[in-house]
């Protein structure tokens, strides 16, 4: 059977599997970031933590520490008409969901 | 991430299920370029969720790119060993994740292009993965009918069919573009899937449209244009546990 209830920032969705908790907004709790959106925690049903998407800091989508489910992400460029040497701050910014940067 | 709103639910809908629609905007320093779509159904056995990405530049200011677009997954449990699946639930690949502790050092690749599903043991932890048509949206915002469900690669649907869009797509630079960017047939944009770990744990999941290297500066040449504003792509996930996925 599924169902939901609120939770500080967010939705708690359950079923069988456990419950995900999915937030409607940038959500901040103890020093701790989480972006809105994705599953950012999942409890199995036994209580083991599967996915623990409250993150220190930001994290890149590349990066394992990273939790979540379903976190969109991509490197994003800006072409300013500089030369072709490389990434220079100002011209290309990394978007990921969790955090804003 | 500059904004985000619930479109619809969550509400149980009328077989029990439920239904939540969330939506994220993302801007770089000049505007907002992207927005991306959650529509989950929440059945008894797993969690299904359809994500897209809707590019939003219009045009002005610097021209805009993007390069690796992709969906993640993130674990916190331990996994020592990942099964893949095709559609058919036979088995493509079977792998050890013991021996994988350092992301910089070395990472899995997916590759079969029939791939449709991932098991982690021991937790049975079954991710499927698969492009997707576009929803048909109702102006209140809840999804009408959710986008049809294909093969990762190869449908032409889904992040699929960006990568193909985008293989005919204007490049940022041919800067740090070595040949193991760009290893899709000819020279275009490939998407195998990649798993990621350190230590016992944490482990990632990235679902690529199109790989781009080993970051941001790597690979420039897999940086293209962005799409006209308003163009779409959807993915379809699902989670569960032991037999609780489905297609």
């Amino acid at each position: 059977m599924a169902s939901f209830a609120p939770t500080d920032g967010g939705f708690v969705l359950q079923n069988d599997a456990g419950e995900f908790t999915v937030y409607t907004a940038l959500f901040q709790a103890g020093g701790k970031v989480a972006g809105p959106g994705y599953v950012a925690r999942w409890a199995g049903p036994d209580g083991q933590l599967l996915v623990d998407g409250l993150e220190a800091g930001f994290v890149s989508a590349n990066d394992p520490e990273i939790g979540g489910i379903g976190i969109p992400a991509w490197h994003h460029f800006r072409a300013n008409g500089e030369a072709t040497s490389g990434i220079e701050a100002g011209r290309s910014t990394r978007c990921a969901a969790p955090p804003a940067e | 991430m500059n904004a985000s709103r619930v479109l619809d639910g969550p509400r149980l809908d009328r077989n029990g299920n439920v239904r939540l629609s969330l939506e994220s905007d993302f801007a770089d320093v000049y505007e907002t370029v992207m927005s991306v779509r959650h529509d989950y159904i929440v059945e008894a056995p797993c969690l299904r969720v359809w994500v897209t990405f809707r590019q939003r530049w219009a045009g002005g200011g610097f021209p805009a790119f993007l390069k690796e677009p992709k969906l993640t997954i993130g674990f916190a449990a331990a996994f020592e060993t990942v099964e893949l699946y095709d559609a058919a639930d036979s088995v493509q690949l079977s792998a050890d994740l013991t021996a994988l502790r350092n992301p910089a050092k070395h990472t899995l690749q997916l590759r079969p292009q029939t791939r449709a599903r991932v098991r982690f043991l021991p937790a049975d932890v079954h991710l499927i993965a698969c492009a997707a048509d576009q929803h048909s949206v109702l102006p209140s915002g809840a999804v009408k009918r959710y986008g049809t469900r294909k093969l990762w690669v190869g449908s032409g649907r889904g992040l699929d069919g960006w990568a193909e869009a985008a293989n005919g797509r204007q490049i940022f630079e041919q800067t740090n573009t070595k040949p193991y960017c760009l290893q899709g047939p000819n020279g275009t944009l490939s998407r195998n899937w990649e798993i990621a770990k350190r230590d016992e744990a944490p482990a990632s999941v990235m679902l690529h449209g199109w790989e781009g290297g080993y970051g941001l500066p790597d690979c420039l040449a897999c940086a293209r244009a962005f799409g006209a504003s308003g163009e779409s792509w959807t993915a379809y996930l699902c989670v569960a546990l032991a037999t609780g996925w489905r297609l």
